[in-house]
């Protein structure tokens, strides 16, 4: 190829480059929301602990809510999101949650949740979540509370 | 002092006197008659010369030079405009520019179209359907108030007695 000829492709590359660069940012950014979730342990005690730095900002929500002063975090669980593919939350004998999330308008996503326990299906709900908006599931009682799921974007 | 070449030039025309006329043909050596003969020769050339390659005189010296500045004007090429800096640099390098420029602005609007919303934005999760899984189990969706939380409030399961590790361990489904 002759070097005039390259000359002349070079802006065409660069329209090519820009474009998708323009339609590749939001799937980068995508590919970087993360969606956490917890399954807690709810109590009311005397002299509560701090709730674990991954509830802090709901967990006065979660107090308000369902009336406890002290929650622990059982297990949890993070993955990043794409699009419209299917995630395994919480495994456990117990306790498991599908999750299939499609990305929305800015940062909201529409997400398919399904709670099981062991192998029933709990309950199936559709939810829109933006981030740091989290959804509770309140679950059956355990010990001397409480157990809730908790899930939100990060 | 003289040099050689003045006083060659005063004896080929006749000016040196003899004694200096000598002494310049003992310096330059060789045969006299030879030297002589040879300046002979010379003093003929000029005095051709002279009599033959007179320039002729210009009868409207003024008009040729008129016309003798007219043709070279005619002959001379114009100097070529100034151009603008977008053709000097080349077209090519100008669109690459401004696709350059192109691409970091829309990089920019891009990214922080997709990076400024998280924290600020007051948005509340929203549940829009929910359904028991099995008979036996209620479901239902509260949007807690003023609340950022959304909550499935789900009745009808059984106590489930402690062991964490029923609760921690195990595989996805």
């Amino acid at each position: 190829m002759r070097p005039s000829s390259l000359r002349s492709g070079f802006p065409v590359v660069l329209l090519a480059a820009t474009l998708l660069l323009f339609c590749a940012a939001p799937m980068l950014k995508a590919q970087g929301e993360v969606i956490w979730s917890g399954l807690v342990y709810a109590t009311n005690s005397p002299a509560p602990q701090p709730p674990p730095a991954q509830l802090a900002r709901c967990a006065a929500q979660l107090t308000r809510v369902f009336g406890y002063n002290q929650f622990e975090l059982i297990n949890e669980q993070q993955r990043h999101m794409e699009d419209r593919k299917e995630r395994w939350l919480l495994p456990g004998k117990e306790f498991s949650l599908r999750v299939s999330g499609e990305r929305e308008e800015g940062s909201e996503y529409l997400f398919r949740l399904e709670l099981y326990r062991k192998d029933r299906l709990l309950v199936r709900t559709k939810a829109r979540l933006g981030a740091e908006s989290p959804i509770a599931f309140r679950g059956p009682l355990y010990d001397r509370g409480q157990l809730i799921i908790v899930l939100l974007v990060k | 002092m003289k040099s050689l070449e003045e006083r060659y030039n005063a004896w080929i025309d006749g000016e040196l006197p003899e004694a200096e006329a000598a002494r310049l043909e003992a310096e330059l050596g060789g045969d006299p008659a030879a030297l002589r003969a040879e300046r002979q020769s010379i003093r003929h050339l000029g005095g051709l010369l002279r009599e033959h390659l007179e320039a002729p005189a210009l009868a409207n010296a003024g008009f040729f030079n008129h016309q003798l500045m007219q043709r070279i004007a005619a002959q001379t090429p114009a100097p070529a405009p100034a151009r603008p800096f977008w053709q000097r640099v080349g077209w090519r390098l100008a669109l690459s520019t401004a696709l350059g420029g192109a691409v970091a602005a829309l990089a920019l609007v891009a990214l922080t179209r997709e990076t400024t919303l998280p924290d600020t934005q007051p948005y509340q999760a929203h549940l829009m359907e929910t359904e028991p899984g099995e008979p036996g189990i209620s479901a239902v969706a509260i949007q807690a108030g003023d609340e950022k939380l959304a909550v499935v409030w789900i009745d009808g399961l059984d106590y489930v007695p402690a062991d964490p590790k029923a609760l921690t361990t195990g595989k996805h489904r």
